[in-house]
């Protein structure tokens, strides 16, 4: 069985925020979720209309045979085989962009006409970046000190690690920036 | 990620055509299978389109009851066989095709 294997329903939910539609839209309306059960364990399988385009999108998971319980945002210690380190690398700096927009937000002119409290949203930004990066973390083996080739499974990932500079990909380099996002979280979240 | 997707329906479609099992492209897995690898209609891509478009032509042959199965295959080997680059498309298909391009 060579379905996708999803070992979080946060990890599903992230991959199809990865896929957009042929249109470029995410977003899904009518949506429908149901389980399974195969020979390997759960499916998981979400149906939606895209809201962009009105094409019908389907995504099929297979999941670990019971529900797990994850200190990790996403899945326990194993690397993710749907999300490849290309594309964690490209999550964490979304989210630390998206922490940097809030945390304007929140001073300055923009907290005179009352946006409300965004500090709970400045959190889920700095936690997902956190979780992104120590997934990348994930896929370096114990005696090695970067991200080997087969970490970038997919073309996105690929992509992604030919931008940026090959430093990005190296354990001192995201354990560096493990520590900054703690920091951030402490000090901001 | 569609690499080990389509590394299992490939080797479905080798298992089928070594062994002439139909079981390989017919149990009810495939269908989930086909649903993962095109459900999230990202676009064309040759590859992915072949092997999809394939595997659904295979299952007609094999004697599938599910009349999408000709109409998907026909839907997607038409794109790859218009766009796509030395695919191999089956000979009844390749011929409506170029009949219909011709025409």
């Amino acid at each position: 069985m060579a379905l996708p294997y999803a070992r979080s329903i946060a990890e599903e939910h992230l991959y199809m925020r990865l896929h957009p539609c042929v249109c470029g839209s995410v977003a899904g309306t009518g949506i429908r979720h149901g389980t399974g059960v195969i020979a390997q364990g759960l499916t998981s399988d979400h149906e939606f209309v895209c809201k962009g385009c009105g094409a019908e999108r389907r995504f099929v998971f297979r999941l670990p045979g019971l529900t797990p319980q994850y200190d990790d945002m996403y899945g326990g210690p194993d690397p993710s085989q749907i999300i490849d380190a290309g594309e964690w690398r490209m999550v964490a700096l979304d989210a630390m962009g998206r922490a940097q927009l809030l945390r304007r937000q929140s001073t300055g002119v923009r907290k005179i006409f009352g946006r409300g409290d965004q500090k709970p949203q400045l959190r889920r930004a700095f936690e997902e970046a956190l979780a992104s990066y120590q997934e990348m973390l994930k896929f370096i083996p114990p005696a090695a000190d970067t991200i080997p080739d087969s970490a970038f499974f997919t073309e996105n990932g690929r992509r992604i690690r030919a931008q940026e500079p090959y430093v990005a990909f190296e354990r001192s380099f995201i354990e560096a920036m493990i520590d900054g996002v703690r920091s951030d979280l402490a000090a901001d979240g | 990620m569609t690499d080990p997707l389509l590394a299992g329906l490939r080797e479905r479609i080798e298992r089928y055509r070594e062994t002439g099992d139909g079981a390989a492209v017919l149990d009810n897995e495939v269908e989930l299978e086909l649903a993962a690898l095109l459900g999230p209609n990202e676009g064309f891509n040759p590859e992915s389109y072949y092997v999809g478009g394939m595997v659904h032509w295979l299952r007609y042959r094999a004697g599938s009851t599910s009349g999408r199965d000709l109409t998907e295959a026909a839907r997607l080997l038409a794109l790859v066989h218009d766009h796509g680059r030395g695919y191999e498309i089956p000979g009844p298909l390749r011929l409506i095709l170029e009949c219909r391009r011709a025409g």
